[in-house]
């Protein structure tokens, strides 16, 4: 409850004075800024019928999709996408719970959502998108964002790791 | 005061469920690091024969640990509102905080709806008689509340302007309330809003439209008060008392 709704003013809809009033003599007040949610029932009939289709992973493909997410805040949709290895109009509809992530892509992602954690321990996270983009000499002189496309997302993670090894040594 | 402001968008379905907040919540936690259990409202359906009532969406809210801040996000609006409001410039720092939160980890289609609203409430001196504001209201804002005499106390009376701005639209809802009993306040509720779309992003267009609707609301209050007492409010040098404890809240 939010606002006048907290002093019981106004009611959600038309407020008091236009829904007490059998006459009417306005038209209805336009929608509030509220804190209330107003999705349509074909909004919530989709979203039942697209969970009702997805696995009892899904739950935490889609977190983990999220805590990626908020780890590449800084970094550039596009290059988020390419990380991801998915095109950034796909990556947006699974964002938006539009389409099911594949088991194969999440398996991926949590070693990626490995690697920036190890990486974030030691760097700012706005600090990401230049490191994804620096080349560097354990990954024969490619930069991550170069070498995960290439598939060897295990010599970047290794690399990762040994940046916090070398932080408490 | 009260200071709310909202951006609505197409529904975003991965809102509907805990796990796709997860990622907004991340990125938000340092600031907000509460996430109070969803608020949700019941649709109620009425057929020939029958009564149902449905789930709906859930509201997400994230609070700072003073409560004093709340992040509401649900499958077609964030909001960011607060009840400590110290000016537009530190309210749009933290909008713009969430805006770019989930801008990253949400990415909304462009906005459908962009509204900023402020809610002031004025004390009666008097708890019963509403014409104890006389002196704190303009009397075109009064109305009937100024009126000598009726045969009745009146315990409550509400009116609405709208004004246009461009694409833009200022309402105003204002009037006396009675919050508890023998209490009296006179409400200035301004909400300011456009249907126009704009990208749901931390960039100078939204926050920029939401400091004028902020400059909008704040001079038409200026204007709807008496200026002795709104000089009583004025800014004053850190823990001096105002001149009333009653002033708006």
């Amino acid at each position: 409850m939010t606002l006048l709704d907290d002093r019981g003013v106004f009611d959600a809809g038309t407020g008091p004075m236009l829904g007490d009033n059998p006459v009417r003599p306005f038209d209805a007040l336009p929608q509030r800024s509220s804190a209330r949610a107003a999705p349509d029932a074909d909004t919530l009939e989709r979203a039942r019928r697209l969970h009702s289709q997805w696995g009892i992973e899904s739950p935490q493909k889609v977190a983990l999709l999220g805590i990626l997410l908020a780890r590449l805040a800084e970094v550039p949709f596009e290059d988020a996408a390419e990380l991801l290895d998915v095109r950034p109009a796909r990556l947006e509809k699974l964002m938006h719970g539009e389409e099911q992530i594949p088991s194969r892509i999440a398996k991926r992602w949590m070693v990626i959502a490995e690697a920036l954690e190890d990486l974030q321990a030691v760097l700012k996270p706005r600090a990401t998108a230049r490191w994804l983009r620096t080349s560097i000499p354990a990954l024969e002189g490619r930069t991550p964002l170069d070498s995960i496309k290439r598939g060897r997302l295990a010599e970047v993670r290794a690399l990762t790791a040994s940046y916090c090894d070398e932080a408490f040594s | 005061m009260t200071v709310l402001t909202q951006v609505r968008f197409p529904p975003v379905l991965s809102l509907l469920s805990q796990a796709g907040v997860t990622g907004f919540q991340a990125a938000l936690r340092h600031d907000y690091p509460t996430l109070l259990p969803p608020e949700r409202t019941a649709n109620v359906a009425l057929t020939d024969t029958a009564v149902g009532v449905e789930a709906s969406a859930p509201v997400w809210r994230l609070t700072t640990e003073q409560r004093d801040w709340t992040v509401g996000l649900a499958v077609d609006f964030v909001s960011l509102e607060t009840k400590a409001y110290a000016g537009i410039d530190k309210f749009l720092a933290r909008l713009a905080a969430v805006l770019k939160a989930l801008r990253a980890t949400v990415r909304p289609a462009d906005s459908l709806r962009i509204g900023l609203r402020k809610v002031n409430a004025i004390r009666s001196p008097d708890s019963v008689d509403t014409r104890s504001l006389i002196g704190r209201v303009r009397e075109e804002m009064l109305g009937v509340l100024a009126v000598e005499r009726f045969p009745a106390p009146i315990l409550g009376a509400f009116s609405q302007l709208v004004f246009e701005d461009g694409l833009n639209r200022l309402v105003i809802r204002y009037g006396a309330n009675t919050p508890a009993e023998g209490e009296l306040e006179f409400i200035i509720d301004s909400d300011y809003f456009t249907d126009q779309p704009y990208t749901v992003d931390a960039d100078d267009s939204m926050l920029g439209l939401l400091r004028h609707f902020s400059e909008g609301t704040t001079s038409f209050f200026h204007w709807a008060l008496e200026d002795a007492y709104k000089n009583s409010l004025g800014p004053r040098p850190r823990g001096e008392q105002r001149a009333s404890d009653d002033a708006p809240r």
